[in-house]
Parts: structure tokens; sequence; C-alpha cells
């Protein structure tokens, strides 16, 4: 399964460029290119994307803008002619700085070093029963049925499992799209868990062995649902 | 991308080949498209340039300058293109326009120069892919 991505660059020629190398690696499809900060952030607030190849200078506003303004969990690669701007790359946890123009040996460097940051989906793995996350420096194998809850830490997540606690590079918002909806629910903006995990919910909370879950009020009749009485 | 051709395109000496083939490779047909989509917008950017220094704007003839930058990089233009770089970087420090006038004058000339040279190897180009095909 292909990384999706936007391109967010106001020099067509450029885009071009970024857009052919995508074709070319086989693993990443383009959804659309955003020629200003506006449509990209017109874009992202509707789209989720796995990668985000974003200019820094545009006409109207820095490619930072986006990031800003919109509540991302994508891996950004940044593309610019100014290397001005590798201090603000670090500060935006920025996978990549590629300086324009880039061969493709370049390009293809850069997206390797993404898609090894990107949990694979079940999806790919060919199977609904279990994920791989990168934890550790390790691609660990954990059993659906292993996790109790997933919490979010900024731009790392904490698998709680059965016997042990992973942390890894990804959001709760990618991986809403990403796990068995059918076993698990987001309950909370930070929080995700496996309902078949829940002992029982007290108020605003689910109770899981010995964890408090908070249900946020967005969630809180879908979850009424999902937990309705016999 | 298009298949990569057997045949071997001559450039001219002053395109940078290496760093050609290094984003292309040998794919003469999609060379000529990226030298298009240079051209598509070249008059366009150099014309704002123009523009911007006319309307002693020094911040928007930088930014200016700062866009039509990596066009000259996708045509094997570095040397252009870092050219610009040094004339954004004349434009950060200087305090008025009256400052940039010699070195402007010598600049859109250069850069006149590689429009030009661009046209030029996409005309060969496109006149070499036809025959090809």
């Amino acid at each position: 399964m292909n990384l999706t991505c936007v391109i967010v660059e106001d020099l067509p020629v450029a885009a071009e460029y970024v857009k052919r190398c995508c074709e070319k690696s086989g693993m990443v499809d383009v959804l659309a290119h955003c020629m200003t900060v506006k449509d990209a952030i017109a874009f992202l607030s509707k789209n989720q994307v796995d990668l985000i190849f974003l200019d820094v200078e545009m006409p109207e506003g820095r490619g930072f803008d986006v990031l800003d303004n919109v509540s991302y969990s994508s891996k950004v690669i940044l593309t610019t002619s100014k290397t001005e701007y590798a201090y603000s790359a670090f500060e935006y946890n920025v996978a990549d700085f590629l300086k324009k123009p880039f061969t493709y040996q370049r390009f293809m460097e850069a997206l390797k070093k993404v898609s090894q940051i990107v949990v694979p989906t079940q999806k790919e793995a060919g199977d609904d029963n279990h994920i791989f996350i990168k934890s550790d420096g390790k691609l660990v194998r954990l059993k659906n049925d292993d996790i109790l809850y997933i919490e979010s830490m900024g731009d790392y997540v904490k698998f709680t499992a059965k016997e042990k606690k992973y942390i890894a590079l990804n959001t709760i918002k990618n991986l809403e799209s990403k796990i068995n909806t059918q076993l698990f629910m987001k309950v909370h903006r930070s929080f995700i868990v496996n309902t078949s995990k829940v002992d029982y919910m007290d108020g605003n909370k689910l109770i899981i062995k010995d964890s408090q879950i908070p249900v946020s009020k967005a969630f809180k009749a879908e979850v009424a649902r999902r937990f309705h009485t016999v | 991308m298009s298949q990569v051709s057997s045949h071997t395109f001559t450039f001219s000496d002053k395109i940078d080949t290496d760093y050609i083939y290094g984003m292309y490779e040998n794919d003469y047909p999609y060379i000529e498209s990226m030298f298009k989509a240079v051209l598509d917008h070249f008059d366009e950017d150099l014309a704002a340039i123009q523009n911007n220094y006319e309307q002693k704007n020094i911040e928007l003839l930088r930014k200016s300058v700062h866009k039509i930058r990596p066009s000259f990089g996708f045509a094997g233009l570095p040397v252009v293109q870092e050219k610009c770089r040094e004339f954004e970087n004349k434009c950060q420090v200087a305090k008025s326009m009256n400052e940039l006038e010699t070195d402007f004058q010598e600049f859109i000339k250069c850069l006149e120069e590689a429009g030009t040279i661009i046209i030029e190897e996409y005309k060969k180009l496109k006149s070499f892919n036809g025959a090809a095909s």
C-alpha cells in the first residue's frame, strides 16, 4: 500500500518534478498539489495524508504556517532552496530537508527515511488481527487482542499492552484511520481503546484493568451507543 | 516516467549535464517537459522581478528572485541559480534600491541570457525527441 501525499509548492516546475519523482518511486500517491498556504490549509483540514512535501517560502506566507494551522499527523519533507530554514525544520519535527533542485537519488533517500517511520497499516500486513509498530528501534508485531489502549504523547503514542508498554513515533490521528475500527475506538482526542478490554464505564471514564481512560464530551454519545446495555 | 533513451542528446556546454542527468537520467522526453514547465512561467517571473525593481520594493524583488531561482536548477543552470542566491543576499542587506542598481543590471542580463539558453535547448530537445519517436 502506497503512502499518500500532498505537494505544497508555488513553483509549477518544482511541483511537477516532485510529482514525477513520486510516480517513479512507486511508493507515493499524490493526492493534491496546493500552490498557496491557504489552499494547503483548506485541503489538509479535510483530508489526511501520510506525507507533505512542503515549500517554505511562498508568496503569501511560509510553509510553516500550514503546519501551524493544521492539526496534522503527517510526516513532512521540506523542499526549499534555502538552507536557513534548517533550525525551524528541527522545531517542526520535519523528517527531511530537500534543497531544490535535488536529484532523484536524494529524493529516494528522504522517502526511505519517511517510510521507515510510518507505521504499516493492518492492510499492509495482510492481517486484521495485529499491527506492526516501530518501537525502540525494532519492528514489533502487536496482536490487537494484547493492546488495552493507545495514548497520545505529542508526536509519539504509547501502546499499553497486557504485558508491556511500547512507545512509537506516531499520532492518534494517524492511527485512527488505520486501526481495526470494529475493535478499537477513539474516546478522547488523546486515547483510543480496545473496546473488548473495557471492564466498565464510570461517568466520563472507561476502566480497563487499573487504568482510567477519559471519555470526552464529543465521543460520549458514540461510546454509550457502543457499550449499550441489554 | 517515459522510457529512457538509448540515443544521446548533446546539450549546450552552458548546461551542466551532470546536474541534468542526476535529476532526470537520460529520459529526454521528460527533460523536454521540464524545460517546457520552466519556460511556461519564465517570462511572467522575469517580468515580476523587473517590475519589483522598478517599483523600488526590495523585499518583493528578493521574493521574486527567490521564486525564479530553482527554475534554473531544473534547467541545468546551477551557476545562474547561485547568482540568484547571491542577489537575494544583496537584497537582504541593501537599504535602498540605489545600492542594487549596478548589480541588478548585470543580474537581469544574466537571467535573460539564461532564458535564451533554455529556449534554445528546449527547441533542440523537442526536435530530438520528435525525430526519435
